[in-house]
């Protein structure tokens, strides 16, 4: 008994540290360190590669002639995201998405595309587009009308380009993001303490004839 | 005497917010709008299902249930104010679809909370169990080589030189 007894005493320190040391690993692997919080954004052609995005790998583009682009969200926040990809219109002149101070572009919004993704998924947008209409008023070009998938948008306020030899227009892709608070839409989100943002933009010029 | 007054005022009273609303029907941007809170209201109760712990196939189900209010919300848009039928049908569905969406983000949220519960019961009782399992291990370990020893010395032999 008495044998029994002091064998126990031993044994005790040494099943409390085992047992903090497994219980500190379970509660290691049960509460992973929390990794950063992001999307992947990008644009692919065609043929699903970072390049070669406009037909004839000219940036040329003659009214009515197709455009194929895939835009791409991928989601590594580590919960699901009610994410709005904004795509704006914009010449040289109108400003980009600000990185410092977080202010979206001024260029006007012509499309937007919504959707619920799950936590390290991909969103994949076709984004098959044409300028089916443009005007030339006093010197300044303006693209009046844009097909993008199966949709025609009419543009307002569509930004103006001085000569069409010289000027280049730009498709700006802005990744907008649901906030709870809020609810709605907001243009930054956090990763820690710090706020990021996410925006593409492809250039292309407009010409009315053969490029 | 009083009471049954209060009744029928509380019933005309009823009759008339009735008669009211069947003349004046809510405009479709204020619909809109409570459609606005009943989303924003569901994506937080599937967000709270997934930090409960639903898993990466339950969470697709009710991904799939807000991308399909969405669809819906895109076929609304691109309707004409003529097309009356259509958008109150769209309308009733969105609403449904969105009460549906929300039921399973709680009843994935119920079970997943018992789910993660029982998981974590289960690993610190795991790690308690390993604990004690190493320590016996130990002790025997111990007692072996103490017998070994033992019996070690109880086979020597003295050699004189």
């Amino acid at each position: 008994m008495k044998r029994n007894l002091r064998t126990l005493r031993r044994l005790l320190p040494l099943f409390l540290t085992l047992l903090i040391l497994f219980e500190t690993a379970a509660y290691i692997a049960m509460n992973p360190r929390p990794q950063a919080r992001f999307f992947e954004f990008y644009v692919l052609s065609a043929n699903g590669s970072a390049g070669d995005y406009y037909p004839n790998n000219s940036p040329f583009i003659q009214t009515d002639q197709l455009v194929a682009w895939y835009l791409a969200v991928t989601n590594r926040m580590g919960s699901m995201q009610f994410i709005d990809i904004r795509v704006r219109l914009a010449n040289q002149t109108l400003t980009t998405p600000n990185d410092t101070t977080l202010s979206p572009s001024s260029a006007p919004v012509v499309a937007e595309f919504k959707q619920f993704i799950q936590n390290n998924q991909t969103w994949e947008i076709p984004f098959a587009w044409q300028v089916l209409n443009f005007t030339t008023t006093q010197g300044y070009s303006r693209i009046l009308q844009l097909q993008i998938g199966n949709v025609t948008y009419s543009t307002q306020n569509a930004p103006t380009c001085s000569s069409l030899s010289s000027c280049s227009f730009r498709f700006i892709f802005e990744l907008w993001t649901w906030n709870l608070g809020s609810s709605e839409f907001q243009f930054a989100w956090w990763n820690g303490n710090e706020q990021q943002i996410a925006w593409l933009q492809l250039w292309f010029n407009l010409t009315p004839g053969v490029p | 005497m009083i009471t049954k007054i209060a009744a029928r005022a509380s019933v005309a009273f009823i009759l008339v917010v009735l008669v009211l609303l069947l003349l004046h029907p809510i405009p479709v941007d204020s619909q809109s709008n409570l459609q606005q809170q009943q989303l924003s209201k569901v994506i937080e109760d599937v967000l709270k299902a997934e930090s409960a712990g639903a898993g990466p196939e339950e969470m697709g189900k009710l991904v799939a249930g807000l991308n399909s209010v969405l669809n819906l919300e895109n076929q609304l848009q691109n309707l004409t104010p003529q097309d009356s039928n259509q958008q109150s049908q769209l309308l009733s569905q969105i609403t449904s679809t969105l009460a549906s969406v929300d039921a399973e983000a709680h009843q994935i949220e119920t079970v997943a909370s018992h789910r993660t519960f029982t998981n974590h019961v289960a690993t610190y009782s795991l790690g308690a169990f390993a604990a004690f399992l190493a320590t016996v291990i130990f002790h025997y370990v111990l007692l072996l080589r103490r017998r070994n020893r033992v019996k070690r010395v109880l086979r020597m032999k003295i050699i004189a030189k």
